[in-house]
C-alpha cells in the first residue's frame, strides 16, 4: 500500500475479498502510531474497540450483508457524543465526559458496521481556528510540522491527510471544517443547513452548526454524506426530504455548468497563490465543459464577520450556560450553588471560549440587543438573499477557501481577531446555510491550498459534480505529507 | 450605545458581564478581558453603516417551522446512566446545594 487508501478504494478491497475489515484496520492503526507522536491528532484512541469493530463487520461481510460503509476505519470529531466512549469537546469542562448516548451521525455509522479508531482533538468547543485552543493537546500539521492544522476540526483533517483514518466528520459553524480541511490538503464538506441531524453533536452556534464528511476525495465525500444525512426526530431543525444516492451525481461532469467567481473573493487581503489556484481551477472547469463568469458581486461578503461574530457568540453563550457543574463535566465546590456555578465555568472554559461567552452575553444584553443581535439578524437576511440572487445568474460559486496556507504554530494566539479573519471567505456559506466543499487546489510552498465551491440551498449534487470533475483533471488529492509513511 | 462607540466597554461594563455570564475572574483577568472585548466589537461596529431599514430579520437558516410526528410511545435512556456523569447524587436525583436561603 504504497499510495493513500480512500473509501472508494477500501471498499473495492473489502468487497473483492482482497482484505479484511481487520487487516485494513491495522494498516490504519499502524499508521497512528508510525505519526501520531509528530502530529498529535487523536484525543482517544480506541484501539481495542476497533480491532472488535473490524471482527464484527469481517463477519456480516462475509454474511454477505454488507453496507456501504462497513468496514471502514474511521475517526469521530470529539464534539460527536459517542456512547461509552470519552467526549471531551477538548475541554477541561468535558475532561471526563462519558455520554451515555451516541449522536445519531454516529449511530448510523455504527449500524453501518465502521469502525471507530478514535476521537479527533479541536479547538475548545469548535472555538478557534488552529486546534491550538483545545485543552488536551496540540496538533501539527503533517505537511509541515512548524504550522498549525487549522481549526476547529484540525484533529479530524491532520488524521485524513496522512491516513490515520479514511475519514472523519467534523462540525462546521463558520469554517470548521472547510478551513483545516484547506490548510491540510484534503476534502471538506459542509452540507446544508439541517441536511445531517445535529443530535449529539455538543452545541456551539446552534442556527450555524453543521455535521459534515473530511475524506481524501470528492468521490468519499459523496460516500460519507449519503451515509450520515436525512431525517432525525431527535432534531427538529433535519429536513425530511429524500436523501439522494449522491455517487450518482459524481459522473454527469460539468458541460454547461455556470460557475461564478465573485468579485471579493479576490480582494487585496487574499494571497497571490491562493487566487492563483482559482484561477488555474477555473481553466480546468472551462476545459471540462462549464462556462466561467466572472463578472459577479457579491456585495455584502464584508459583513459576513461581522454578522457572524455577534450571531455565533450569541447563541453560544446561551447553549454553555448548560455547564454549572449539576448535571455533568467539570464540577468545582464552593459555600453555595453561585459560588459553585462561577468557580466550575472559571476553571472549566479556555480563554476563547469564555472571550465568546462574554462578548454573547453582551451583544445581547439590555440596551445592546437592537443595536447588534437584531441588526446582525437583519444583515444575514442580506446575505442571504444576495446568495438567493446570484444563483439565478450561476449554478455554482468559486473562490479560495482561505486567504493563506496554514500559519505557523503559535502565530496568531495573542491576536483574537487576526485568528477570526481567518475565516473570512467561510463564513458566509453559515451565514446562509447553504452547502461549500473545500478541495485541494494546488501547494504553495509546499503547504496545501484549498478552493472551495458553494452551491444553493440542497445543492450538495452539484459540489459533487464540479469536485469530482475538478478532481478527476488533477492530481493534488494523490499527493501524500511527508509524515505518512507507506509500509 | 453612543457611550460605548466613543469609549467601549467599561471595567464596570465587564464585571457586570462576568455576573450575567456566571464567570469568576481575577481583576487582571477582566482588565485583559476589557481590551479583548473592544478589539473584537472594534471591527464588528461596521454593522452601523449597513441599511436595514425595512429588512426582516434571519434567525435560522433552515427554513423549517413546525415539524409534526407521529406521537409514538418509545423508550428512553435509562435514569441510571443519565445521571451518572453528575457529581453528587442521590438515587436517581442529582443533588446540588441550596439555592434559596432560609
Amino acid at each position: 500500500m504504497k499510495d493513500l487508501l480512500t473509501v472508494a478504494k477500501s471498499r473495492h478491497l473489502l468487497t473483492s475479498k482482497q482484505i479484511s475489515a481487520l487487516e485494513l484496520t491495522k494498516e490504519i492503526l499502524r499508521c497512528i502510531h508510525a505519526t501520531e507522536d509528530e502530529v498529535a491528532s487523536y484525543v482517544t484512541i480506541t484501539e481495542e474497540l476497533a480491532l472488535q469493530q473490524a471482527d464484527q463487520a469481517d463477519k456480516c461481510i462475509q454474511k454477505g450483508q454488507m453496507h456501504s460503509l462497513t468496514g471502514i476505519p474511521m475517526q469521530i470529531k470529539d464534539n460527536l457524543s459517542t456512547a461509552n466512549v470519552l467526549t471531551t469537546c477538548s475541554s477541561n469542562m468535558l475532561r471526563n465526559y462519558i455520554p451515555p448516548f451516541n449522536a445519531t451521525v454516529v449511530e448510523k455509522l455504527r449500524k453501518e458496521k465502521t469502525v471507530l479508531l478514535g476521537k479527533g482533538n479541536m479547538d475548545e468547543f469548535a472555538m478557534g481556528s488552529s486546534t491550538e485552543n483545545s485543552a488536551i493537546k496540540r496538533t501539527y500539521n503533517p505537511w509541515d510540522l512548524t504550522k498549525v492544522p487549522g481549526g476547529s476540526s484540525g484533529g479530524p483533517a491532520a488524521s485524513v491527510a496522512c491516513q490515520q483514518a479514511l475519514f472523519s466528520l467534523g462540525s462546521d459553524t463558520g469554517g470548521s471544517i472547510r478551513q483545516p480541511a484547506a490548510f491540510c490538503g484534503i476534502v471538506g464538506l459542509k452540507p446544508t443547513y439541517g441536511l445531517v441531524s445535529r443530535y449529539g453533536l455538543v452545541a456551539f452556534a446552534s442556527s450555524l452548526d453543521q455535521v459534515g464528511p473530511m475524506t481524501r476525495t470528492v468521490e468519499d465525500s459523496a460516500i460519507v454524506l449519503r451515509a450520515i444525512a436525512g431525517r432525525d426526530r431527535a432534531d427538529a431543525t433535519c429536513l425530511t426530504r429524500t436523501v439522494p444516492d449522491y455517487e450518482k451525481s459524481l459522473d454527469k461532469g460539468v458541460k454547461g455548468l455556470r460557475i461564478g467567481i465573485p468579485t471579493e473573493y479576490f480582494d487585496p487581503e487574499i494571497d497571490e497563490t491562493a487566487k492563483q489556484s482559482v484561477i488555474d481551477a477555473a481553466q480546468v472547469l472551462k476545459e471540462n465543459g462549464a462556462t466561467i463568469d466572472w463578472d459577479i458581486s457579491l456585495p455584502s461578503t464584508k459583513y459576513a464577520l461581522a454578522v457572524y461574530y455577534i450571531i455565533a457568540p450569541s447563541e453560544a453563550s446561551a447553549n454553555l450556560s448548560r455547564y454549572d457543574g449539576v448535571k455533568f463535566g467539570h464540577a468545582s465546590s464552593g459555600d453555595n450553588i453561585w459560588d459553585v456555578i462561577e468557580k466550575t465555568r472559571q476553571e472549566g472554559f479556555g480563554p476563547e471560549v469564555k472571550r465568546r461567552i462574554m462578548l454573547g452575553t453582551h451583544v445581547l444584553s439590555s440596551g445592546y440587543y437592537d443595536a447588534y443581535y437584531l441588526r446582525a439578524s437583519k444583515v444575514r437576511t442580506i446575505i442571504t438573499q444576495e446568495f438567493k440572487n446570484i444563483f439565478k445568474k450561476v449554478d455554482v460559486l468559486l473562490g479560495p477557501t482561505t486567504p493563506t496556507t496554514a500559519f505557523g504554530v503559535g502565530e496568531k494566539m495573542a491576536d483574537p481577531v487576526a485568528m477570526y479573519k481567518s475565516d473570512i471567505l467561510t463564513v458566509p456559506a453559515n451565514i446562509a446555510g447553504i452547502p461549500a466543499i473545500s478541495i485541494p487546489g494546488g501547494f504553495s510552498n509546499n503547504l496545501p491550498l484549498g478552493i472551495q465551491f458553494m452551491a444553493p440551498h440542497l445543492g450538495e449534487e452539484i459540489l459533487f459534480r464540479v469536485g469530482h470533475s475538478y478532481q478527476q483533471s488533477t492530481s493534488w488529492h494523490l499527493m501524500h505529507p511527508p509524515v505518512f509513511k507507506a509500509n | 450605545m453612543a457611550e460605548e462607540q466613543s469609549e467601549g466597554i467599561s471595567i464596570d461594563q465587564v464585571r457586570h458581564l462576568a455576573t450575567l455570564a456566571r464567570i469568576k475572574f481575577s481583576s487582571e483577568e477582566i482588565e485583559k478581558m476589557q481590551q479583548e472585548l473592544n478589539s473584537i466589537l472594534d471591527p464588528i461596529k461596521m454593522l452601523q453603516d449597513v441599511d436595514t431599514q425595512g429588512v426582516p430579520p434571519t434567525s435560522h437558516s433552515g427554513g423549517v417551522i413546525s415539524v409534526m410526528r407521529e406521537d409514538q410511545v418509545h423508550s428512553s435512556y435509562p435514569a441510571k446512566d443519565m445521571i451518572a456523569n453528575a457529581p453528587l447524587t442521590e438515587g436517581n436525583y442529582i443533588k446540588i446545594k441550596e439555592v434559596l436561603e432560609q
